[in-house]
């Protein structure tokens, strides 16, 4: 009991601290050459991480492509605006009603384009129709 | 349209979804594009029965419906003016 009320108390302060968590990134050209470290932060072209408790800043090309698209929505997540149903985009995407909204597009021109959820409001008007 | 433009995209406690019932994506389009509509849309083809249609849009139920759910998809009003009195 005492041991689990430490290893929550542990978790809460990481999570209070920010601390992320260690991942494992791979090479873009071999995909045999990996390594863990921690990600900091990215500004598109560059990636910084945490290495052995050193900081390291490399190019993002340099890793691979689920690497970069995982980086790219680290960064969107940073971005995301929290609506005034308290949840980000990302949070809401992980409830059962936000995975059903998740495909929503918006015109643009003549065609529908993936759009996603700026902000989550309250409350959502479901509008059932057809162009017949 | 007027409505939506008014009381609804002003209002960051609600969005609109519209849930197209049209099983052809190009006469879809081709109406969300005609009529220049702002909205998030589902096409027919992502909407999820079970969580999307079968609690909230019965069979028999007509178009245009409207229902409004929380953010969890519990259902708090139903029909347009109800859903506008709960705007206003």
């Amino acid at each position: 009991m005492a041991m689990k009320r430490i290893i929550i108390t542990a978790s809460c302060l990481l999570a209070t601290l920010g601390l992320a968590e260690v991942r494992t990134w791979t090479s873009a050209t071999d995909p045999s050459k990996t390594f863990e470290a921690e990600f900091k932060k990215s500004d598109g072209k560059t990636v910084t991480v945490l290495r052995n408790r050193h900081t390291q800043k490399f190019k993002l090309s340099l890793l691979s492509k689920e690497d970069q698209e995982w980086v790219k929505a680290e960064m969107a997540k940073g971005d995301e605006k929290v609506g005034t149903s308290g949840l980000s985009p990302s949070e809401f995407a992980e409830t059962d009603f936000g995975k059903a909204l998740k495909k929503v597009q918006k015109i643009d021109g003549k065609k529908y384009k993936k759009a996603g959820l700026e902000e989550v409001p309250k409350f959502f008007i479901l509008y059932y129709s057809a162009s017949w | 349209m007027e409505t939506y433009k008014n009381d609804i995209a002003t209002n960051k406690n609600y969005e609109l979804v519209h849930l197209s019932l049209d099983r052809d994506e190009k006469a879809a389009s081709a109406w969300g594009a005609k009529e220049s509509m702002p909205w998030p849309t589902l096409m027919n083809e992502d909407i999820d029965s079970k969580v999307l249609r079968t609690p909230y849009f019965p069979d028999r139920m007509g178009i245009p419906a409207y229902v409004m759910v929380d953010h969890t998809g519990k259902e708090v009003a139903r029909g347009k003016q109800a859903i506008m009195d709960k705007i206003k």
